[in-house]
């Protein structure tokens, strides 16, 4: 899959998600600097497309270099699965980017 | 709340935005930032815009510079995040958007050892003590291009201080300028504050007595009134 | 005449940006010429940079293509400058309306549009964009029907975001500068659209 901006790191881990796959945010709470919202957690959606491998931003937090750079996809979801309560067309969606250590297959 | 409730990790709060989680530890009080307010219930948008004060602009020009877009990377934009995140929710919420940045930008080189918490203590301190007349690179409105027709008494109390040059020196009414309240300073105009430097200086030459002046300046009072 | 600079002491804040500017410049980090230019530079990025991209789009479909694949090389090609900017572009279209919004902070594409509204970074829109987005475009006037699919994107990471607004009706035959006269801000944000 062409990642939509290609980069250049020392090391990054292999994209394992494919467009169109269902994937599954992971229900953790961890303190630090965290860049997936808390209300898409646990909630699956679909890849949209592959942003490209960018350093963790929670390692870069710390001062560190956030190697090796980790696949960021755009991953979609439908606005009535994330909100129970939600008033508006049954085709809405939020679309979020979300590093690959966040998601796994759903 | 029982003993055992709160070994189990359950939270008194129920968040009716975020996903289920279960019972277990994922407690939103700890665990999620104040700043992460997605789905969060809020007010109405209120699409209020303000005209950027320069002070604002170039907190904004120094995270531009010191993240490396457009000068030397000393610092990820990412560290700026987490201590805007660690400033707390009373902070957050009572605090301007440039507020919390310049607030993270200090936090942000200090943990980088660009600046120190003593020499950047030292330096506030300076700037708070800098005399009000010292005004250079301070914050301040929009410069508005007045001029006017000098009076003929302001133009009479500057070539008093022209004749009275050699008694009393330009640093002398300087002095007594810089001397005056800082309310004083900007509710004066410009030649009053002159007149005014001018007769403490003569005093404190001793060409003049506070008495001395006192009495001529009610002999001209009731002689105009 | 008074000189109405009225005294308002220095806040806490104002004097931290003031003490860790000068402090940085004696210790030859920064300069103060740096920090002008910075300043200045940030002034010229102004929604009229995104609004002529827009408008090549409407009038160039080769131009548009590039511009959906490849944000930055597109504006980069009308000599519009968005140094270290990871531009995407979302297209409306009569079954989809496009909204941006950062839930986290305030991520916004500044090196093509300027610094980003109050609003924008405010708790209001950045708590209920990604839960209620019809609610929040109806308090800007924008009522988006049932039929049209709205798709709020979340900047959380690398990325930052344009809307490309469809082209009104009305304007058949307008000259590029006219057509991107009608395109604002907002409506490049998705809170808006534009009007002939």
């Amino acid at each position: 899959m062409q990642p939509q901006f290609v980069t250049q790191y020392a090391s990054g881990v292999a994209p394992c998600f494919q467009v169109g796959e269902r994937v599954r945010v992971r229900k953790a709470a961890p303190p630090g600097h965290i860049r997936t919202p808390f209300y898409i957690r646990g909630h699956a959606g679909t890849i949209e497309r592959l942003c490209g491998s960018f350093p963790n931003p929670e390692e870069l937090a710390q001062m560190r270099d956030g190697l090796p750079a980790q696949p960021l996809y755009r991953v979609r979801f439908r606005q009535k699965d994330v909100w129970p309560d939600y008033r508006g067309s049954d085709a809405d969606v939020v679309e979020i980017e979300i590093f690959q250590h966040w998601l796994e297959k759903a | 709340m029982t003993r055992n409730q709160k070994d189990r990790g359950q939270s008194p709060i129920s968040d009716t935005s975020a996903p289920a989680m279960g019972n277990r530890a994922l407690t939103p009080i700890f665990s999620r930032g104040h700043h992460d307010m997605g789905g969060e219930p809020a007010g109405r948008v209120e699409p209020t815009e303000h005209d950027y004060a320069e002070w604002e602009r170039r907190v904004d020009a120094l995270v531009v510079l010191l993240t490396g877009i457009l000068g030397p990377k000393l610092m990820t934009v990412d560290e700026l995040r987490k201590n805007i995140e660690a400033l707390g929710p009373q902070v957050y919420d009572s605090t301007t958007y440039y507020e919390r940045w310049i607030t993270s930008v200090a936090q942000t080189l200090i943990q980088r050892g660009i600046v120190t918490s003593e020499e950047l203590g030292r330096k506030m301190t300076e700037t708070q003590n800098r005399s009000h007349h010292d005004m250079g690179g301070l914050p301040a409105g929009k410069v508005e291009p007045t001029e006017h027709d000098y009076a003929d008494w302001e133009r009479r109390v500057d070539a008093l201080a022209v004749l009275l040059n050699s008694k009393v020196t330009v640093d002398e009414r300087r002095k007594h300028i810089e001397a005056l309240p800082p309310q004083a300073y900007d509710s004066l105009t410009y030649y009053e504050r002159w007149v005014i430097s001018l007769g403490q200086a003569l005093i404190q030459r001793g060409l003049l007595t506070t008495e001395e002046l006192g009495r001529k300046m009610e002999q001209v009072c009731s002689r105009s009134s | 005449m008074k000189d109405n600079g009225t005294y308002k002491p220095l806040t806490y804040f104002q004097l931290m940006e003031v003490s860790l500017r000068e402090l940085l410049v004696e210790k030859g980090v920064i300069t103060e010429a740096q920090i002008e230019e910075a300043v200045q530079d940030m002034r010229r990025r102004t929604p009229e940079r995104g609004a002529s991209v827009v408008a090549r789009a409407w009038v160039d479909p080769q131009f548009k293509q590039r511009l959906l694949a490849d944000g930055p090389g597109a504006c980069e090609s009308l000599g519009i400058d968005v140094p270290k900017l990871r531009l995407v572009v979302v297209e409306n279209t009569p079954g989809v309306h496009n909204a941006i919004v950062c839930t986290l902070c305030s991520c916004y594409p500044r090196m093509l549009l300027g610094i980003p509204p109050d609003w924008y970074k405010s708790r209001n829109y950045r708590s209920r964009m990604v839960r209620e987005p019809r609610s929040v475009l109806a308090e800007f006037g924008l009522n988006i029907p049932e039929e049209v699919q709205i798709r709020v994107h979340d900047s959380t990471a690398d990325m930052r975001y344009m809307v490309l607004p469809m082209r009104p009706p009305g304007t058949e035959g307008w000259s590029e500068e006219r057509l991107a006269s009608i395109v604002t801000r907002n409506a490049m944000i998705g809170v808006a659209v534009p009007a002939a």
